[in-house]
C-alpha cells in the first residue's frame, strides 16, 4: 500500500469494498519512524515535563541558597555541597546507609535463596506455601511498617508476647544498637519473596543428574551447593541484590513508620536525612545537594555492579 | 529421600509459612481485640473476646465495649474513609492516564521498525532509576507555585512519574513476545498501521494490558512519599497519609490495626482477582 504516493487520487482496491476502505489510511502514509514517534511522543513529553524538569530543578536548587521565608534564591556555587561534606551528620547518615544496605542484602540473599531452595523440593502443602510467601511482597511498604511496629513493640508486640509465653525477658528490637538490623529484617521479609520466585526459575533449569554425579564423586552437600548450584544462580542473585540494595539505600516508608529516624538518630539514613533537611528544617539547598550525592553514588555503584556481573557471567560461559 | 531429610524439609516449610504469615495474622488479631484486653498486663496472642467493634466504629457506627458500655464512632473514621475514597480515585485516574500514554509507546518501542528505538527505550528505563526523594523538592516548590499542592491532580501527576516508565518497560517486553508478522497479516487485510495496532494487537494482548493496568493501580495505591509530602492534612489526603496521622497522633493500636487492615483489603482483592495476569510479568522489572 505504500506504493500509492498520490494521496489525492486514491487507488482503487482490487475488489470494491466500499468507499471507506478505498481511502488510504493516514498512518500508512507515514514512515515507520514517524509513526513510532507519534506513539512515543506523549511519553517523551511527559517524561520531559515530570521527570527531566524536576531533576534539573533539583540540580539548580543544590547550587543556590533558598530563603525559606521569602523564597529568595542566591547563587552560592558549591557551598551547599561543601557544607554537606563537612557536616558530621552527613557522614553519620552515609555510614548508617551503607550498614543498612549491607544488612538488607545479606538477609535478603539468605532468605530468598533459602526459600527458593526449599520450594524446589517436594513436600506436603507446597502449593499453599507458594501462594503464601508472596503475601509480604503484596503489602504496601507503609503497611509493612505498621505491621512490624506491632511485632517488635516491647510492651505489646508479638515477639514480646512469645517471649513472655516462653518465660524470657522482653527484648527491645528497636534500641540504638539493634534498630538497623531489625529494620533490615522487615525489608528482607517484604522483598525476599520476589527474589525467591526469581531464583526458583533459575534453580529449576539445573539438571538433576548433575547432583547425582556430584554425589557419586563424593561431593558433600556444601560442595554440591557451591560448585553446582551457585554458578546457576550467581547472575540472577546479583541482579536481585542490586535491585534490593538500591531500594534499601532509598528506603523511606519503613523507616518513617517504624522509627522515624530514631532512637537518637540511630536509623537516620540518607533518605530520611534528606527528608528532614528539606521538609522539617526547610533547607532546600543542602537537601538537594545531599540527594544529588546519593543519586550519583547510587547510579555509579549500580552500573558498576551490573557491568561486573555481566562480564563475569560472560567469562563463565566462555570457559564452560 | 531419607526420612530425616523429609522431616527437615517439612520443618523448614513450616518455618517459612510462619515467617510469611505471622506478622500479618498478628495485626488482624490486634484489630479484633477490645482495647481493654489489648492493654492488659499480659500479652494475649489470641483475642479472648473477638470483636468487630474497631471496624464498625471506624466505618461510623457505634458499638458495645467488652463490659457492655457504649462506644462512640471513631473520631478518625471520617479521615480514614475519605482517605480510602481519595486513594481509589487517584489510583483509578493514574491507571487510566498511564495506560493511555504507556501502551502506544511500549508498542512502538517493541514492534515498530523505527530509528532511535534503543535510545528511546534506554531513556525510559533510565528515568526509573531516579529515587522519589530526588524529585520531591522540585515538585513541592513547583506545586506551590501552580497551586497543585494538596490536590488530587498534583498527586496523580506525581504518580505518573513512577507508573509510566514502569508500564512502558513491562509493556515493551509483552509486545515483543507477540508473534512476529502479526501486523503484516493485518496490513495485507487492508488495515493501516494504526488499525493493525488498535484492532489486532490490542485485543491479542488483553491479558498483558490487564496486568499493566493492575500494576499501575497497585503502584499508585501503595505510594507513600509523595502522598505524605504533598497532601497530608488536606481534603485531598489519600489513605497512607491519613493512616500516618492516625498512627502518630492517637496510636491506639487496636484502632490503627483495624484501619491498616481496611487499607490492605482493596489492593489484596485486586491482586487476588487478577493474580494469573500479574504472574506473567517479569518480576524483576518491578
Amino acid at each position: 500500500m505504500s506504493t500509492v504516493t498520490e494521496p489525492i487520487a486514491p487507488a482503487r482496491p482490487p475488489k470494491a469494498r466500499g468507499a471507506a476502505s478505498a481511502r488510504i489510511p493516514f498512518s500508512s502514509r507515514l514512515s515507520p519512524t514517524r509513526f513510532g514517534f507519534l506513539l512515543v511522543a506523549p511519553v517523551l513529553l511527559l517524561l520531559l515535563a515530570i521527570v527531566v524538569y524536576p531533576v534539573a530543578y533539583s540540580l539548580y536548587l543544590s547550587f543556590v541558597h533558598t530563603n525559606p521565608l521569602t523564597g529568595r534564591q542566591d547563587f552560592v556555587g558549591l557551598k551547599n555541597f561543601q557544607s554537606v561534606f563537612t557536616d558530621p551528620a552527613f557522614w553519620h547518615s552515609a555510614w548508617l546507609t551503607i550498614y543498612y544496605v549491607a544488612c538488607v542484602t545479606v538477609l535478603a540473599a539468605a532468605v530468598s535463596l533459602g526459600m527458593a531452595l526449599l520450594l524446589r523440593e517436594r513436600f506436603i502443602g507446597r502449593p499453599v506455601l507458594m501462594a503464601v510467601i508472596v503475601l509480604p511482597w503484596s503489602l504496601s511498604t507503609y503497611a509493612a511498617g505498621v505491621v512490624w511496629r506491632y511485632v517488635f513493640s516491647p510492651q505489646y508486640g508479638l515477639l514480646a508476647g512469645i517471649f513472655e509465653k516462653l518465660g524470657l525477658s522482653p527484648v527491645d528490637f528497636l534500641s540504638q544498637n539493634t534498630v538497623l538490623p531489625s529494620l533490615a529484617i522487615v525489608h528482607a521479609w517484604q522483598f525476599a519473596p520476589l527474589g525467591a520466585y526469581f531464583l526458583l526459575a533459575s534453580l529449576q533449569v539445573i539438571p538433576e543428574d548433575l547432583y547425582k554425579l556430584g554425589k557419586v564423586d563424593g561431593m558433600g552437600i556444601l560442595r554440591r551447593f557451591t560448585s553446582i548450584t551457585m554458578p546457576y544462580v550467581r547472575l540472577p542473585l546479583t541482579i536481585f541484590l542490586v535491585l534490593v540494595g538500591g531500594q534499601a539505600a532509598t528506603a523511606f516508608d519503613l523507616i518513617y513508620f517504624l522509627t522515624s529516624g530514631g532512637p537518637g538518630g540511630a536509623s537516620q539514613t540518607l533518605t530520611y536525612d534528606i527528608y528532614q533537611q528539606t521538609f522539617q528544617d526547610q533547607s532546600f539547598g543542602t537537601g538537594a545537594a545531599t540527594s544529588w550525592v546519593l543519586l550519583v553514588v547510587l547510579t555509579a555503584v549500580t552500573a558498576g555492579y551490573y557491568a561486573m556481573a555481566m562480564s563475569s557471567s560472560r567469562r563463565e560461559k566462555k570457559v564452560s | 529421600m531419607t526420612v530425616r531429610r523429609k522431616v527437615i524439609i517439612h520443618l523448614l516449610a513450616l518455618i517459612a509459612f510462619v515467617w510469611s504469615v505471622a506478622p500479618l495474622a498478628w495485626i488482624v488479631v490486634i484489630s479484633l481485640m477490645y482495647h481493654h484486653e489489648f492493654g492488659s498486663a499480659e500479652i494475649h496472642l489470641l483475642p479472648g473476646q473477638p470483636t468487630l467493634a474497631n471496624y464498625v466504629r471506624l466505618l461510623g457506627g457505634t458499638a458495645r465495649n467488652w463490659d457492655g458500655s457504649h462506644l462512640e464512632p471513631n473520631a478518625y473514621g471520617p479521615l480514614i474513609r475519605e482517605g480510602l475514597l481519595n486513594s481509589a480515585e487517584v489510583a483509578v485516574l493514574v491507571t487510566v492516564f498511564s495506560m493511555l500514554v504507556a501502551v502506544p509507546a511500549a508498542y512502538a518501542l517493541a514492534r515498530v521498525q523505527m530509528r532511535f528505538r534503543q535510545a528511546g527505550l534506554l531513556t525510559v528505563v533510565a528515568t526509573r532509576a531516579i529515587p522519589p526523594v530526588a524529585t520531591t523538592v522540585p515538585f513541592f516548590t513547583l506545586y506551590q507555585a501552580l497551586n497543585l499542592a494538596g490536590t488530587k491532580t498534583g498527586l496523580v501527576i506525581a504518580h505518573l512519574t513512577i507508573t509510566v516508565p514502569l508500564l512502558v518497560w513491562i509493556g515493551t517486553s509483552f509486545f515483543g513476545g507477540l508473534p512476529p508478522g502479526l501486523e503484516r497479516i493485518a496490513q495485507v487485510d487492508g488495515c493501516s498501521r494504526w488499525q493493525a495496532f488498535w484492532r489486532i494487537v490490542v485485543p491479542a494482548s488483553r491479558p498483558a494490558m490487564t496486568a499493566m493496568a493492575v500494576i499501575a493501580f497497585l503502584t499508585s495505591w501503595d505510594e507513600f512519599t509523595f502522598a505524605l509530602i504533598f497532601n497530608t492534612g488536606t481534603s485531598a489526603q489519600t489513605f497512607p497519609a491519613a493512616l500516618s496521622s492516625m498512627f502518630f497522633q492517637v496510636s491506639v493500636p487496636t484502632e490503627v490495626a483495624s484501619a491498616t487492615v481496611l487499607g490492605l483489603i482493596p489492593p489484596l482483592v485486586v491482586a487476588a482477582i487478577f493474580q494469573r495476569y500479574i504472574r506473567k510479568v517479569n518480576l524483576v522489572g518491578l
